[in-house]
């Protein structure tokens, strides 16, 4: 399977990520960058304002689980859509740290997976807004391959 | 399948003042969160399931960033509420443990407790069930900073105020 079509038949299966507005790409150096729109539903402190907490975690879990998949369909041999459901992986824990308030700008994620494996991996994201050197939050989440 | 309506659980021991009011924060009404009750130091909150806040489209379980959405703002009000109302509070950080797999088309409860408060910072522990609190989907823990900003903490409305302002003993 081509990999952009991995990517978005995955982010399709995830009707929580369209609510949110979340779009991934993918760049000529294979780097996946995810997107959460500006919205004022996603904000958490409106007199500042302020995102939400719980947005910004939803959309490190989400950028995480699409690059989490890629290399999950790297190794377990993915031909058709129909495949992509055993490669999604499911969250076992998240631990989220929020570094600087996250204003009404959009946001942008990376993660890295730090150890792939066909039972359980561990990944690393962050999101930033304005400025990529300035984090606004990150997380680290441990994940489970579902039983195919 | 209809959805049903949304009905606190009771909690073994712990005395619980009802309270329904729809989420303050944008994102809390976005996904449809509702403040059901508070106790000491503690605030229950309600959220209906519903087809788009689904993590897996094939099985329609919530999504994982929807529960750990809920524990957020539910810790955020307990931090309020055991500051009486006089610090705006943000998430220093948060883990959430997935204990078990949500089941499909069922709402979803969280309770949020402050066990330990300090001048700068609030720590808390949170459950997120469905109609057994003996057996959470997911459990979170994490800490809050106090006075974290200059806005008003906007987090609970009036139900929790009137409530709280007739019995206030430690003022």
């Amino acid at each position: 399977m081509h990999e952009t079509a991995l990517i978005d038949g995955v982010l399709a299966a995830i009707p929580y990520a369209g609510k949110l507005g979340v779009t991934a790409r993918l760049d000529k150096n294979g780097t996946l960058t995810c997107t959460l729109p500006f919205h004022e539903n996603h904000i958490g402190n409106a007199q500042l304002p302020a995102l939400h907490g719980g947005g910004l975690a939803s959309f490190l879990e989400i950028t995480s689980v699409l690059q989490l998949a890629r290399q999950q369909a790297a190794i377990q041999d993915i031909k058709t859509p129909e495949d992509l459901r055993h490669i999604v992986p499911l969250p076992v824990n998240v631990t989220v740290q929020y570094l600087r308030s996250a204003g009404a700008l959009p946001c942008y994620a990376e993660a890295k997976v730090l150890k792939l494996g066909r039972r359980t991996s561990t990944v690393f994201c962050q999101t930033w807004q304005d400025d990529e050197t300035k984090p606004v939050t990150s997380m680290t989440g441990v994940f489970i391959q579902p039983k195919s | 399948m209809t959805q049903t309506e949304l009905v606190f659980p009771t909690l073994p021991g712990i005395d619980i003042t009802p309270v329904f009011q729809d989420s303050r924060s944008p994102m809390g009404q976005h996904i449809g969160l509702v403040y059901m009750g508070f106790g000491d130091k503690r605030i229950c909150t309600g959220l209906k399931w519903d087809d788009s806040l689904v993590g897996n489209a094939e099985t329609g379980v919530l999504h994982g960033g929807v529960v750990t959405a809920m524990i957020d703002e539910t810790a955020g009000g307990a931090s309020v509420l055991a500051t009486d109302y006089k610090f705006s509070v943000a998430t220093i950080d948060l883990r959430v443990d997935y204990m078990r797999p949500a089941q499909p088309r069922q709402n979803l409860y969280c309770t949020a407790y402050i066990y330990r408060l300090t001048r700068r910072v609030a720590f808390f522990n949170a459950e997120a069930f469905h109609d057994d609190p003996t057996k959470p989907i997911a459990v979170g823990t994490g800490t809050f900073m106090v006075g974290a900003n200059d806005s008003v903490p906007d987090l609970l409305g009036s139900p929790f105020r009137a409530s709280q302002d007739e019995g206030d003993s430690h003022a």
